[in-house]
């Protein structure tokens, strides 16, 4: 088979994302902290099958609710391959397809492959996306997100009603973020009757479809959250405290580093052009998207890293747009001649803007040190197995991943009925200088155990814990990784 | 094509049998469901009646006290049951009357019979159980030829009037719409004595709303999968977007409209008018369902995947609110807990307690709570009470109301765990009884 000029391009568009993406993964020490929440998800599912929603150690004991569906799929891949070298490579392939799904999206909506090769080389280095060392269904859900809407914009030719459907479903037991394409689906039916265009039959089923199934399967997931937190079961039970470190309010300096600034610029352009000027309905579903991100993000009911990511992406395909009208304008004028060294100007833009944020991006990203994970695995060795282990709130998943102990709290918030009041005891635990109050709070809670990671040490500006006594808190593990066991207990009357 | 047709059309013969004997299955339908909150009850819970509200009647109506101390309270399960197959009965006549299509009332009438807001409704003693009843036998009765039928039409047009102004004013609206849709003229004396008799009862304390019972929350209360006490599903609110959105352009429909903007707002000041709100909601659905599935559809599968999802989806609504109907009777230890006070507390004795236990409290207990959520007179000084940690404040204002007896139930404690609840260490209290979660403690002041 000979493979297009085009097609050899988007090739290589896809091996230097995923190659320079495997290298970051494997170059960067261990993963991201919520990755081990995923990692345990899919081991147990390896082991027995099902996922673990009778959760016996997270926050000492709870009832957990999430969609398995990517957990299933790794699951199903280790029965192949060792896990931990699928937590690297499985999320870094599915984000490196992005640049395909990208580009058909794009060719779609402009009609010219070199625009539409554009924003498949700014798909697949985004920013935002080169968390390459986070394990989570973000990065299936986004590559799966947009192949249905290339599914969707395609209804009219054969098969692709079945795709969207497959693809759909995949996304409802992926992610509850679908709702994000739904929201997508009623702005686009809006705008469109707005601005008078013809909704074309297939595309109204399908999205009426789409919500009543979404909804559906939230229901089947989350039936009980649903009814014991109603409505707020949108805001996941996120304590207070820390709902700015999940919906943080950012620069627009920030945004722009992470969805890299000539998308960034070229979508502003594109939305207003197509909304006011051009009235191009090709653009609508896009736009759509944009708005419903921007608007659940300013609502706060998505969190910022997938906001951020979808919106991200969805600019990158109206880059196309809008360097297909930067090459019609250059024709009309009478630097026309200038229109040859257009991709050569975008290239030598969009490498710096691009790639390098990216690389940087992934350097820094927040993974545990091989000294807390190799205090954590003492900790499984060395404990009671009924202990209850204090670390960090990012460092929850991590003692029941390495430790298998219960922890005090972790990032799963729903279903925890004093989350807020948990999250100020953890709090206090690493903040407080009164060794009553400490005592006070271990013995309310049964914690054995406290750790104090490099991390925790360098949050709270400590060494040790400020009310640490040996009669008390006896130090059992002592290398840049503190564990100290609790001897005392306050009687809780 | 012919699958396309196939679901609500003529040529799907299971579909036409639905709706010829469409009476036969709702009745059915309703009497399932009607019968097994009880019988759920039965197995599940202490208390065969739910909801706050029954017991509210239960503690002012002389009539049901005394049917409840002839028989048992249980016994009054039979009443909102008869009449919410009485009012299913009433109006299926009214439909014959003013000609409903036949499909649109099998939906209309499946919809909302599966409406957690239908259960509540007629498996407690609520005062829209009888309102409807009374208003949709005005309704058949003013239509009849005969002009003794019509005055007839008075006696339940009064009793209609009975329960609050709100209830007036939403049967005045059923009188005005019955003669513009039916281009009948209406007597001014109809009108006329909803005024008089509403307006009599309001200067005899009738209030706007009766209620609230429960503790209002505007989202769970209307949106029953979202943990409320009735409500409807959401996937019926999503239809009847729909459903509003096609019937804007229809003219015949006009009329449902008026509804809108009088049960929204009112809905926002009193989650009690969720009831009326959700029939409005089911009629609105039942038009976006028909429209949906009469429609041509270019994928015909996806056609019969979305009709067996909506099937689903609000099946999945009616079970889900049976699953946890138990929870919305008075349990075991919160009845012993009263009758010990009714027995061992002197009759005057003023209890303080959360407002909600106030129908409780003079339902089990035979005594007066000093606060209600339908009554604000002491909510203030209640509340200041709950959430007092000065027991230097917090007796004095004991004794001045005169409250011996403080009823504290589990939830009390959680959220009262940083209030009063920490006075209680004083040695002026003391705990008398305690059942299961639930506690009475007694305050002795000064003089004793």
């Amino acid at each position: 088979m000979q493979l297009s000029k085009t097609q050899k391009w988007l090739l290589a568009i896809f091996i230097l994302t995923l190659v320079t993406r495997l290298i970051l993964a494997f170059t960067v020490p261990n993963l991201t902290h919520d990755s081990y929440f995923h990692l345990r998800q899919v081991e147990e599912i390896t082991h027995t099958g099902t996922p673990l929603f009778d959760d016996p150690l997270s926050y000492g004991g709870r009832a957990l609710h999430y969609l398995p569906f990517f957990h299933y799929v790794v699951a199903f891949l280790n029965l192949f391959f060792p896990l931990s070298l699928l937590a690297k490579i499985v999320p870094n392939l599915l984000l490196s397809l992005l640049p395909f799904i990208v580009f058909a999206l794009s060719k779609k909506i402009s009609n010219n492959e070199t625009a539409a090769l554009f924003s498949a080389f700014i798909s697949g280095f985004l920013p935002i996306l080169f968390s390459t060392n986070a394990f989570n269904p973000l990065s299936l859900f986004l590559p799966v997100a947009f192949f249905a809407l290339y599914c969707f914009l395609n209804i009219d030719k054969k098969g692709f009603a079945l795709y969207f459907l497959l693809s759909f479903f995949v996304l409802t037991v992926t992610s509850s973020a679908t709702f994000l394409l739904i929201v997508g689906f009623m702005i686009y039916l809006l705008l469109s009757v707005i601005e008078k265009k013809k909704i074309k039959k297939p595309e109204l089923e399908l999205i009426i479809f789409s919500v009543f199934f979404y909804i559906w399967i939230q229901f089947v997931f989350f039936k009980n959250v649903l009814i014991s937190q109603g409505a707020n079961f949108i805001w996941q039970n996120i304590p207070s405290q820390i709902l700015t470190q999940y919906f943080p309010q950012i620069s627009i300096l920030n945004a722009l580093l992470l969805v890299s600034i000539i998308p960034f610029i070229a979508g502003i352009f594109v939305v207003y052009q197509s909304l006011f000027q051009l009235r191009n309905q090709k653009a609508f579903l896009f736009i759509s998207l944009v708005i419903s991100t921007t608007l659940f993000s300013w609502l706060k009911i998505i969190e910022f890293n997938l906001a951020l990511s979808f919106f991200a992406i969805t600019l990158a395909i109206l880059f196309s747009l809008f360097y297909t009208y930067l090459v019609s304008l250059l024709s009309k004028t009478k630097i026309s001649e200038f229109k040859k060294h257009l991709a050569l100007i975008t290239i030598i833009l969009l490498l710096p803007t691009t790639v390098l944020p990216s690389i940087s991006f992934a350097e820094r990203q927040n993974t545990p040190l091989d000294v807390e994970i190799e205090a954590f695995t003492w900790l499984k060795e060395n404990t009671a197995k009924n202990a209850k282990i204090v670390g960090l709130l990012e460092e929850g998943n991590m003692i029941l991943y390495f430790s298998q102990r219960k922890n005090l709290m972790d990032d799963q918030f729903n279903f925890v009925e004093n989350s807020e009041d948990l999250f100020s005891d953890l709090n206090a635990l690493f903040a407080t200088p009164f060794e009553t109050q400490a005592l006070d709070i271990t013995s309310q809670h049964d914690v054995t155990h406290l750790v104090l990671t490099p991390h925790a040490q360098q949050k709270y500006g400590i060494k040790n814990f400020r009310y640490q006594t040996p009669r008390c808190f006896e130090r059992i593990y002592d290398k840049e990784t503190k564990i100290y066991q609790v001897d005392c207990i306050l009687d809780k009357k | 094509m012919n699958q396309n047709n196939n679901i609500i059309g003529k040529k799907n013969p299971l579909f036409n049998h639905l709706l010829q004997c469409q009476k036969k299955y709702v009745f059915g339908l309703a009497s399932i469901l009607l019968f097994l909150i009880p019988l759920i009850n039965f197995f599940k819970s202490d208390s065969l009646l739910i909801g706050p509200e029954s017991y509210y009647f239960l503690s002012h109506s002389g009539l049901l006290e005394s049917l409840a101390s002839s028989f048992s309270y249980e016994v009054l399960i039979i009443i909102p049951i008869v009449l919410g197959l009485s009012t299913l009965f009433l109006f299926f006549a009214l439909v014959e009357k003013v000609k409903l299509s036949k499909k649109f009332t099998f939906f209309f009438l499946l919809l909302l019979v599966m409406s957690p807001a239908f259960m509540y409704t007629y498996s407690s003693l609520t005062a829209n159980s009888f309102f409807f009843l009374f208003a949709i036998a005005t309704l058949l009765l003013m239509m009849q030829e005969k002009t003794v039928f019509r005055y007839f039409a008075i006696v339940p047009l009064i009793l209609a009037t009975f329960f609050d102004v709100f209830s007036s004013l939403m049967l005045c609206i059923f009188l005005i719409i019955y003669s513009i849709d039916q281009k009948k003229k209406i007597s001014y004396f109809y009108l006329g004595v909803i005024i008089i008799s509403s307006g009599i009862q309001y200067f005899l304390g009738q209030p706007f709303f009766l209620g609230p019972f429960h503790i209002e929350q505007m989202i769970p209360d209307l949106i029953s999968d979202f943990g409320g006490l009735s409500g409807v599903s959401f996937f019926a609110i999503i239809l009847s977007l729909i459903g509003i959105t096609i019937t804007w352009k229809r003219k015949k429909l006009y009329w449902a409209y008026l509804f809108l903007p009088l049960l929204f707002p009112l809905y926002f000041i009193s989650t009690q008018t969720i009831f009326p709100l959700s029939i409005l909601i089911s009629f609105f659905a039942a038009v976006g369902f028909v429209k949906l599935f009469e429609r041509t559809w270019n994928l015909a599968p996806i056609k019969r995947i979305t009709f067996f999802l909506l099937i689903l989806g609000i099946l999945f609504s009616t079970l889900s609110y049976m699953d946890r109907v138990d929870q919305y009777t008075p349990s075991e230890d919160l009845i012993e807990t009263l009758t010990w006070i009714n027995h061992n507390t002197d009759y005057n004795t003023m209890v303080l307690s959360d407002a909600e236990f106030r129908d409780y409290i003079k339902t089990f207990a035979k005594r007066e709570a000093f606060d209600s959520l339908y009554d604000d007179k002491n909510t203030e000084l209640n509340k200041k009470l709950l959430e007092n940690t000065n027991i230097n404040e917090f007796i004095p204002i004991l004794e001045q109301n005169e409250l011996s007896v403080i009823y504290i139930s589990k939830e009390m404690k959680e959220k009262y765990d940083n209030g009063f609840i920490i006075l209680l260490q004083n040695e002026r209290f003391k705990l008398i009884h305690s059942h299961g979660d639930y506690e009475v403690w007694a305050f002795s002041s000064k003089e004793a």
